[in-house]
This record gives C-alpha cells, structure tokens and sequence, in this order.
C-alpha cells in the first residue's frame, strides 16, 4: 500500500471514530487563540487543538505532552498556541497526553504514548489513533514533537538531552543542523560548552514513535526536539524549546509573526 | 600552617564558595549562569557522567553529593596551593 494511501485510510478510520467537536467548518481554521476542536472529547484524555492560518503555504503539525513529566514540551506548546504566522498553516496540539500531564508522570491510562504508533500499522491505542487523526485531517508537510531530556547525550547514560533528531527525509538533516548553530550561537551560553545542541541520527521509522511514524508512512520532514533538565531551570527550557520551534517552522516557511 | 587551618582556613571556604556557589545559582535560573560557574560546570558534568556510567540507575541529582565532596577537596588543594604561593612571594620580598 502506498504510504500516502495508508495514511488516509488509518487516518479516516480515526477521524471517523473520534468525538471530534469543531469550532469552525472545513478544517477548523481560526486566527484566535481559541481551539479549534478537542479530540478524546467526554473522556479524562479530552485535549485542544489549535489551527493558525495565514495564507497559503506549507502545514505545520506541532505537538507537546507526549509524555506528562516532561513540563517544558508541553508549556513551550501552550505558549505557541498564541503566536500569529505567515506564510501557512501551524496546527497544535499542545497537550496531547492530558492524562499523564495531570498526574505529572512520562505515561498515560494506555502506557507510554509515544510508544503508540507503528510504522505501517495502526496507532495501539484510541488517543494515539485519534492524534494520528489530527495528522491525518491537515496532512501537514513538516511535524515537530517537543521533549524534554534528563542528562546530556553522550555523556550521561541513556540519555537524549541537547539533540535535534530530523527524519531521513528532505532537507531535515541539514534544517536540524543549522537550527543546532542558531540555538548555540544564540540561546546557550559559551560557558556551558556541553549544552550545545547536536543533530541526532536521521529517524527512519524503524521505531513505533510519531516523528517515526511521520517518516515511515508519509516520508515527511519531522523532528524530535530534546532539551535537557540538568543544570537548565524550566523557563530556560521552554525559551529555548520555543526558539528551536521558531527557527525549524521558519526553515519550512513558516515564520512568526511579532511577538504575539 | 597547622592542619585546622589546612583543613577549614578562611581560604579553604572562600575557595569553596567561589567554586560551588555560581554554579548553585546558575542552576537556579540559567540566566545567572556566568563564566564564574565554569569550573563548578566541568567538574559537575563530567564527574556526573563518569558517575552515571558507573551508577546508571542513579538519577543525575544524586552527583551533587560527591560534587560539593570534592570541590572541599579542590577547594583545600588551591588554599594550600595559594598559601605556598603567597610564602615564596614573601620570602623573596
């Protein structure tokens, strides 16, 4: 099955089941800073999606709150709800696992969330097909996930922290990589010389996380963004996660308005 | 030099408190993350990575134990260090 075709069936099987309410007709398009519509709607997993249109232009699919603990992905994600763009279309879903972020905790009712959604198969639980719905429904050409890591990649164990992973697709790599620049000649102080932020390896959709998914079924730009906890307070965080998200929307055109 | 100065001289903590205390405050709130913090830094990241090699079960806030441990030590070795430095300077005055 061609990947594109696969995506619209799973994708309308989700969007068929979801309790989707929409605010607006079409695909719930609006400049405020209202939702859209809700997904997972009557449920404790009940969750916003936002939709910022400024002409025609690329898609952008922004996600933050895969995973509860992780504070900083999922209040940058907020924060973005209320900026304007040009040039596009940013849709966000800045708390996408509302279960786990109430309990301030990685996983969710069904597991960890962000271990839900196979590459060539369909999403393993309702609020994973339901997200996977959102993508379906704007089809966006480049997705951002926003996370949060513990230590610093290569030096602390099993961890992802300070690294920007691009899918094996387009000019992510290289967009990863000069994001990386921009955040280390901007955002992170010369004095914290290991803070530096790093491209990961290209994600291919060998493993069942949504970027992966994005990769494996629609071979779309995508990327996982990891900032890390140690020795970097929260509002740092979130600054920098918002500047990374900026500076990758911008290399698909689509770019911030003011500072709205 | 007697050892109680060796060991808690006015040097031994005006060391301690210049090494350990920008890094406490920068970890605070990054923003006061100056270059004074840089020697804290090092040894913080990288003692906490040679540490979660061996620990790595361990979450990265236990190495603040053996980070404010070690900096004492430092702390003492450049206080006896600059104690050294200071009598050569004053026998050849």
């Amino acid at each position: 099955m061609r990947r594109r075709a696969f995506l619209m069936t799973t994708g309308a099987l989700s969007v068929g089941r979801a309790s989707v309410s929409v605010a607006d007709s079409g695909k719930g398009v609006q400049s405020g800073s209202d939702p859209a519509y809700t997904i997972r709607s009557g449920t404790k997993q009940e969750t916003e999606v936002f939709v910022k249109n400024d002409g025609d232009g690329p898609t952008a699919l922004l996600v933050g709150g895969m995973h509860g603990d992780e504070k900083s992905g999922y209040r940058a994600a907020t924060a973005i709800t209320k900026w304007r763009v040009s040039g596009g279309t940013l849709v966000v879903l800045p708390r996408a696992n509302q279960v786990a972020i109430r309990s301030n905790r990685r996983e969710g009712t069904d597991g960890d969330l962000n271990r839900k959604f196979p590459t060539g198969e369909k999403p393993e639980s309702e609020l994973a097909r339901e997200i996977w719905g959102v993508v379906s429904r704007h089809d966006p050409d480049v997705v951002l996930d926003l996370h949060r890591s513990i230590g610093i990649y290569g030096y602390h164990e099993s961890s992802v922290g300070q690294v920007i992973w691009p899918t094996n697709v387009g000019r992510a790599n290289e967009y990863a990589r000069l994001t990386a620049e921009q955040l280390n000649d901007t955002v992170v102080p010369w004095s914290m010389p290991f803070h530096e932020f790093r491209r990961g390896g290209e994600i291919t959709g060998s493993r069942p996380m949504l970027v992966h998914k994005v990769a494996g079924d629609l071979d779309r730009p995508g990327y996982i963004f990891e900032t890390t906890a140690f020795l970097l307070d929260l509002g740092t965080r979130v600054r920098w996660t918002k500047r990374a998200a900026e500076e990758l929307l911008s290399h698909h055109g689509i770019e911030r308005r003011g500072n709205s | 030099m007697n050892v109680r100065n060796v060991l808690s001289g006015r040097a031994v903590w005006g060391w301690y408190l210049l090494l350990v205390v920008p890094l406490v405050i920068g970890s605070f709130d990054t923003r006061l993350m100056t270059p004074l913090a840089l020697p804290g830094y090092l040894v913080l990241t990288l003692g906490s990575a040679y540490g979660s090699h061996l620990f790595p079960t361990f979450e990265l806030w236990v190495f603040w134990a053996p980070f404010f441990v070690g900096m004492y030590v430092i702390s003492v070795g450049l206080a006896v260090l600059s104690h050294a430095f200071r009598e050569a300077f004053v026998a050849f005055k």
